[in-house]
Formats: structure tokens, sequence, C-alpha cells
């Protein structure tokens, strides 16, 4: 019988190896890739943490510790639950990837990260889990320049593994300044844990970097490093705070966050009101404006210690995931495609999901996570709704701007495309229309985290 | 082999402290070079002096072996650079680069000021010595910088490993258990890997068709 999370952190590499050494084949790969993290899913799903000895006795792998290096592994049933979601979220992304490849790395690449991905939820310890990070942005580095077919203008993929690099940097002395337990090094530990958080979560004024990750780079490929990636970290973090309540009770670190989140989203808002000055927008630097809103929201949350952390941040990066993941689908249909009509469809729609409108998968997380800002005071909410009115303009516009090829949407009609996207607005509208289940899994998650 | 490295090993340890003073001012000279050089070649050898540097001024604080494992890293980091930068026949696009003198007197005026702001007496870190005070923040500020200010990702990479060196000056003294000696080596390397294939790709030159 072999340790539980030892199928989480070495089992990865086995479909990745596959998916490299096919990886020639793109589409195949994907469509592989989508079956092989499918099998992977099944595996961990069906893993006992706490079985009795017969049961371990029969299965392959079983129970949820594992020693490695002197420091503990533990899949606790949490944990579990979150990474099933993000390869979930890889698995989709590999079967779009056959259709739209991404570069030959993209899928091996993507499920190798499942492995320090899962080591940095199931290490309890700062120091270990900070290593983690290093190959994680590693793997992105890799990911996001093997997403182009020419070089980059700027140095996006080295910029983001810089930034990683940095907050690693940071993070680790916030976890040494934990350890010894002196009172001295509180406000160290406090300071060096907001560096950290901003930096990771693009907070004002680390923000930058979200710009050229988002409009350089494949779209599949920013779904995945902006919207499952940062749940990863964002849940990571949050954990991070909660089981160190000093931090909230005697540091400033909430009211920091807060206002960096703010001071993000006033900056979105205002570089998308300043967009109106240009001749013309195009879809990536407006996603790229309103995912920075979104990121700002996230700073928010983790500055609400008495609100459901967790569970709002789970369903927000969700809903993020599913928004960029459409409004990329679109914006390559605009590039891409004979029926481009069709695609600034679902990249309207991926953008409305971003601000969180009715009728958009984002629209429950938004509310929800306004709910808990607003709770001490209405004036907390202010700029984030006027940031999205603006983002809303601006969405108004690019349509407006486009409205010469949207009067060939019936021409297209009957395109392939255009079954795709109705498809795909139709898939959208269930987690729209029906919030429960997407909700009911953040709560879970959440819950499970807590015991 | 291994008797060849015990005896390797043991002569570090026998070697005469340098003065760190020295060690920190060579860091510094060598700082400014790399923040003002545009040729590969140069930013490769500094890059390796400067290791050379910070294993003689960890050798203050650290135990020889680890200083010798930080040297290995450099030597390995350098190769990988080495044989990148050879790959793309040290390419560099200088037109839009400053003249040297201009590059230079920034750094040696950005080095001036970080040397002065470190030798307060409030910018004194935990359990560091003294004389690692001006190095670590020259490294993690002007290594930083580098990083992201950089358009090569040769440049740019050199700046992360630069960054990195100065993070491992301080953190170092804090934490010395071998798990993480182990992992900050390994990031040396993956850093360096990383930028050794954003540089291919980004001056790879297509084969002329057979």
């Amino acid at each position: 019988m072999i340790p539980g999370p030892l199928l989480l952190l070495v089992g990865p590499f086995v479909p990745a190896t596959i998916a490299y050494l096919i990886s020639r084949w793109a589409r195949l790969t994907g469509l592989i890739g989508a079956l092989l993290i499918g099998v992977w899913i099944a595996m961990v799903a069906v893993l006992p943490l706490d079985a009795p000895r017969l049961v371990q006795e029969t299965s392959l792998f079983a129970g949820d510790q594992y020693w490695a290096l002197g420091r503990p592994l533990v899949l606790s049933p949490g944990v579990r639950l979150l990474i099933l979601g993000v390869a979930t979220g890889m698995a989709l992304l590999s079967l779009l990837s056959a259709v739209w490849p991404q570069g030959n790395s993209f899928v091996p690449a993507m499920i190798g990260m499942l492995s320090p991905l899962s080591a940095l939820l199931m290490t309890r310890a700062l120091t270990p889990a900070m290593l983690a990070i290093v190959p994680i942005a590693a793997m992105a580095t890799w990911q996001l320049q093997t997403g182009h077919t020419t070089p980059t203008q700027r140095q996006t993929p080295l910029l983001q593994l810089a930034v990683f690099l940095f907050a690693t940097g940071a993070l680790l002395i916030v976890g040494w300044t934990i350890d010894t337990g002196e009172a001295a090094f509180a406000g160290a530990a406090w300071r060096l844990l907001a560096l950290g958080c901003l930096i990771l979560l693009a907070g004002f004024p680390f923000h930058w970097w979200v710009f050229p990750l988002l409009t350089e780079t494949r779209e599949l490929v920013a779904a995945l490093v902006l919207s499952l990636l940062q749940l990863v970290i964002a849940v990571f973090l949050a954990d991070l705070i909660a089981d160190n309540a000093w931090l909230v009770a005697y540091t400033p670190l909430p009211g920091v966050l807060r206002v960096a989140g703010q001071a993000s989203i006033g900056v979105a808002g205002l570089l998308a009101a300043a967009a109106w000055l240009r001749p013309t927008v195009a879809w990536p630097h407006v996603l790229a404006w309103l995912l920075l809103i979104d990121m700002g929201v996230t700073l928010l949350i983790l500055g609400q210690p008495e609100a459901p952390v967790l569970a709002l941040l789970v369903a927000q990066h969700l809903a993020r995931f599913w928004g960029l993941l459409i409004a990329g689908c679109g914006v390559r249909l605009t590039t891409d495609s004979s029926a481009d009509a069709w695609g600034h469809l679902p990249a309207a729609y991926g953008a409305l999901s971003l601000i969180g409108l009715p009728l958009t998968p984002g629209f429950a997380p938004r509310l929800a996570a306004l709910q808990a800002i607003g709770g001490a005071s209405l004036w907390a909410v202010v700029p984030t709704v006027l940031a999205g009115l603006v983002g809303l303009t601006l969405v108004g516009r690019l349509l407006w701007q486009q409205r010469g090829r949207l009067r060939n949407l019936r021409a297209q009609a009957n395109s392939a495309e255009a079954a795709f996207v109705i498809g795909a607005l139709l898939l959208s509208l269930i987690p729209a229309l029906f919030g429960g289940p997407l909700v009911r899994y953040a709560e879970q998650i959440a819950r499970l985290f807590a015991g | 082999m291994v008797h060849l490295l015990i005896d390797l090993i043991g002569g570090l340890a026998q070697l005469n402290q340098p003065s760190p003073g020295l060690a920190a001012a060579l860091i510094l000279a060598t700082l400014v070079a790399l923040i003002a050089a545009a040729d590969w070649r140069v930013l490769l050898a500094g890059l390796a002096l400067q290791y050379l540097w910070v294993g003689l001024l960890s050798r203050a604080v650290l135990d020889p072996r680890f200083v010798f494992v930080k040297l290995v890293v450099g030597f390995f980091v350098a190769l990988i650079l080495f044989v990148t930068g050879r790959q793309v026949d040290w390419s560099v696009n200088r037109s839009a680069e400053w003249p040297l003198w201009m590059r230079s007197a920034f750094a040696a005026a950005a080095v001036l000021l970080i040397w002065l702001v470190a030798g307060r007496s409030g910018s004194a870190l935990p359990f560091t010595p003294a004389a690692f005070n001006a190095p670590l923040y020259a490294l993690v500020v002007l290594g930083g910088w580098s990083a992201v200010a950089a358009r090569e990702p040769f440049q740019a990479g050199v700046g992360l490993l630069l960054f990195l060196m100065g993070f491992q000056l301080f953190y170092s003294v804090l934490e010395q258990s071998l798990l993480v000696a182990a992992a900050l080596a390994a990031t040396h390397l993956l850093v360096a890997v990383s930028t050794a294939y954003l540089t291919l790709v980004r001056h790879q030159t297509p084969h002329p068709a057979p």
C-alpha cells in the first residue's frame, strides 16, 4: 500500500510524461491529456483517506499522511475536494486545447503542475509550502512562453517568475518569524505577509504584472494562470491567515489588504475610464481591467476576517475561471475564425461575468462578496460598483465598434463556430441561473478546511 | 572522486577567512559592472565572480560545506548560461540602450546610495553581520529592478539570480536546514534553466531549409 499523498505528489508526472511524449501532435495531446486527467481525478476521488486496514489492503493508494524530508504532508478532505475542482478545470482546458492548440508544452506542463499545487496545499508549514511555489512558477513560465508563436514584446514569462520569487522571498521570512514565535518580529511578519499577498494577488501597487499576462499570452494559458493557480494561492493565503489568528486580531493586516484592494479597484476603474480617450479598444485590454477589479475584490474578501472568506474566494475564482474561459474562446474566434462575428458574443458574456452582472456565472459570487464587504459600511462597495459600471460602458463601446461585423451574425449562423458559441453560452446559463452547485461546492470546501 | 570532494571542502574550511568588508566591497564593485554591462560575456563573467564573492562572504556565518554547495551551484548556473550564450552567438541588441558611461554612472550612484542607506543603524537586519547589509540590500534592490526592467531574458535572468543571491545571503543566516539549502540551490538552477530556455526561444535562428 502506498501513502495517499504520493498519488498527488508523484502521480501527475505519469500522465504528464505520456502527454509530453505525444506533445508533437497538439490536438491529440489535448484529448489524451483530458482523458488522463480524468483517470487521475477518479483515482484521487476514490482514495480512502482514513479507511480501516481491510480497505487499505485492497487499494494501491490509501491513507492521508506522508512524511517527506521530515515534514508531514496531509491530504485532508478539503484539500482533496479543492484539487479535484482544479483538476477538472484543467481537464476542460486540455479538451479545449485540442480545438485551439496552445503550444506543445501546454498540456504536459499543466498536468505536471498538479504535483506542486497539491504539495502547496498539503503541507501545513509555510517554509516548505513556499518552496513548492517555485516549481509552480517555473512551469507557468514555460507555459507562458510556449503559448506564443512569436517572442513576447515584454519579458512576460520571466516577469511572472520574478513576481513569484519576490513573493516567495517575503513569505519565507514570514515563515521564519512565525516559527520563532517572538513578539518582536510580529511587525515584520504582518508587513511581509501583506507584501507577499499584494505581489501574488496583484494588489496595488503590484498590479502591473497582470496586464502583459492577459494581453500577451494565449487565452487558455491566461485562464489557467490567472484563475486556477490564483485560486490555489488565494486559498493557501486565506488558510494561513486563519491559522494565525493573531495576525487578524493584533495587527493592521486586514485593513492594509482592504485598502490595497480598494486601490486596485480604483486604479482599474481609472484605467478603464481613460480607455475612452483611445480611438479604439480591444477585448484583451478590457478583460485585463475587469480582471484587475476582480483581483481587488479578492483582497477585499481576504481583508474581511469575519466573513466566510474561503467559500467566497472559491466561488469567486471558479466564476472568474468560467468568465476568462468563455471570453478567451470568444477572443480566439474573433481573430482566428472565418465566423469572427460570433466570437464577440462569448467575449462580451465573459466580460460581463467578470463584472458580475445578473444572468452570468459571476453574479452570485460577486453579490455574496459585496454583501460581505459592505457589511460594515455600504461605502466600501461603491468603488467596486463604479468601476464595474465603467467596465460595462467599455464593453458596450466595444460591441458598438464592432456593429459592422455583428451584422454578419446571420450570414455566419450555419458555421460550426456559431454552434459552439450557442452551446457554450447555454452551458454558461446553468451556473448563472442555478448557482446552487457552485455555492455548495465552495461552502463544502470551506467547511472541510475549517474542520 | 569522493576523496577529492572531501579534500576540497577541507581546504575551504582551512582557508583563511577573508575580511567580510573586502568581500562586501568586491560584491558591490562587481554589481556596478553587472548593471552597467551590456555584453553578455561580461555579464556572465560578473555573475560567476559574484557567486564566488557571495560564497566568501557567507563563509563568515555558514558551515564550509554549505559554502561549497553554493559555489558548485554558481558554477553550474554559469555553465548553463555559458552554453546558452554560445548557442545564440552572444546576441545583444545595443541599439536602444543608454551609453556605457551613463549606465556606469547610474549603477555607481545606485550602489553608493544603497551603501549609505544600509550603513544607517536603523537599516540593520536581525542576526546579520554588519558587513552583510550593503551587499544584501544592493543585490536585492538592483537585482530585482534588473529582473523587472531588463528587455532581454538573459539580462532579466541574471537580475533574478542576483536578487536570489541577496535574499539567500540574509535567509541562510536565519535558516540553515539542509532542506531549505537544497531547495534554494534548486531554485537557482531552475531560474538558470528558465532563463536559458527563454533566451533560446527569443534568439533561436531558424535552420536554413536543406
